[in-house]
């Protein structure tokens, strides 16, 4: 039997969820929060959102669209441009290549995997910011970052499955 | 309903294994190429940035709402909390304000006085608009907000903002309605300055941490914790005589700022509007010119 065009709809908008979800994400964390020091660390959820849907539905976090969510953060956060998609993308493709490692194990593995990557992405960033303002940064707000993302992301991760569960059932 | 399967979405994509393979290194070439391009050609992407800034502003600015009435109701909670306390505080305070504010009128009435006896001209700029702070503009090497006012409002690059104690930064990038302040904390930030009841002239640098530096300071001066710094006015950027802080002591031998400013706390900020004077003909390549 073929798909009606209602299915292809419904399809669609299931697909798109995810990303939608990340990039609102993205707008909330910039919000001004007005809580002392937070400005600077900002947890990276784009990064969660890479991580955890490479994972677990590549099919629904499409490289192209990690371009533009990288972009657009580059883009609100001031950064330089280009920096935080191409992090994205070479999160993407590291995880990519060793999803079979993480699938179907504990979330702890899921979590430890996620830490190492973050630490692996935020090295990334510092290096690509000192190469970008000609000078080396200050390592605490990196240091700082790396370490809110991780402690944010089981509450991510947990958000991500519900949505994972309602949109493939 | 029909189930869904992973594989029902492959009908979106048109490329697969491979297919993804070539896409995501064609993505990782394009934003190497833009991150290239960004550091040679930085005009670029600010027009980018002014743009986007404008689409995103207006959403930005409903989506803060929430987040300020909670930041009001934790506000009334902690201030009923301690209301006792900071009542017999604000008493105390008050008292010894008011010997500050006859003062304060004495020296007011001698120095205008004085000025008029000199002929002394003056701007220290004064605030025309007070825009919201809508976002947060910042991460761990960009330290900035994005403010609900752009073009139409008037506001212009290079203008600078205040709150109510002290320098917060600059207008750094305009758009229709939006526009980006740099911090005084930013890695990019300088600012020319004085320092001390000498009015040594330095720059105050800031290296994204919440200390920001103070360079060029000349040979030989010596500054200590507590000294008073203030906007020099040099360069005719910033209006003269602005606060910004006073000197801390650090661990390392760079001198070091707390900012009167509370940028964590920012919720608005006032732009000083601000006419440097005009800029002097240099003789010398008039008559270059000339010949």
């Amino acid at each position: 039997m073929k798909p009606g065009v209602l299915q292809y709809v419904d399809t669609g908008f299931r697909m798109v969820t995810p990303v939608v979800l990340a990039f609102l994400m993205l707008v909330i964390s910039r919000l001004p929060f007005g809580i002392e020091g937070l400005e600077s660390a900002m947890p990276l959820l784009t990064l969660i959102a890479c991580y955890y849907w490479t994972i677990y539905r590549p099919a629904l976090m499409p490289s192209i669209a990690l371009f533009f969510l990288g972009l657009l953060q580059d883009l609100v956060t001031g950064g330089p441009l280009g920096l935080m998609a191409l992090v994205l993308l070479l999160v993407h493709w590291v995880v990519d290549a060793q999803r079979r490692v993480f699938l179907g194990k504990s979330f702890v593995v899921g979590w430890w995997g996620f830490g190492l990557i973050a630490l692996g992405a935020e090295a990334v960033i510092w290096m690509l910011a000192s190469i970008y303002y000609d000078q080396l940064m200050v390592v605490r707000p990196f240091a700082f970052q790396f370490m809110l993302t991780v402690a944010i992301y089981p509450c991510f991760a947990w958000l991500f499955s519900l949505v994972q569960r309602a949109i493939v059932k | 309903m029909r189930r869904i399967r992973d594989n029902d979405f492959s009908t979106f994509l048109p490329f697969r294994a491979t297919g993804q393979r070539i896409t995501l290194l064609i993505l990782i070439f394009l934003s190497t190429a833009l991150f290239v391009i960004g550091k040679t050609n930085t005009g670029l992407s600010e027009k980018a940035r002014a743009s986007l800034a404008d689409v995103t502003v207006p959403v930005l600015d409903v989506l803060s709402q929430p987040i300020l009435a909670l930041d009001w109701v934790a506000k009334r909670v902690v201030d009923m909390v301690f209301v006792y306390r900071e009542n017999d505080q604000l008493r105390e305070n008050n008292r010894r304000l008011m010997d500050w504010q006859t003062e304060a009128l004495r020296l007011q009435q001698e120095n205008d006085r004085f000025q008029k006896l000199l002929n002394v001209k003056n701007d220290y700029g004064k605030t025309f608009i007070t825009p919201r702070v809508v976002a947060d503009a910042s991460g761990p090497f960009v330290h900035a907000k994005l403010l609900n006012v752009g073009e139409t409002d008037g506001v212009r690059k290079g203008q600078v903002a205040t709150d109510d104690f002290g320098l917060v930064g600059q207008i750094v990038a305009v758009g229709q309605r939006s526009a980006r302040l740099l911090l005084l904390t930013d890695l990019n930030s300088r600012v020319p300055i004085f320092v001390g009841a000498k009015q040594h002239p330095a720059i105050l640098a800031g290296d994204n941490t919440r200390f920001p530096t103070v360079v060029f300071l000349p040979v030989g001066v010596q500054v200590a914790p507590g000294d008073l710094v203030v906007t020099s006015g040099a360069g005719g950027v910033f209006p003269p005589r602005l606060p910004i802080g006073r000197v801390v002591s650090s661990n390392d031998d760079v001198v070091r700022v707390q900012l009167f400013s509370d940028s964590d706390r920012l919720d608005f900020v006032n732009i000083v509007e601000f006419r440097p004077p005009p800029r002097l003909e240099d003789p010398r390549t008039q008559s270059d010119a000339a010949k």
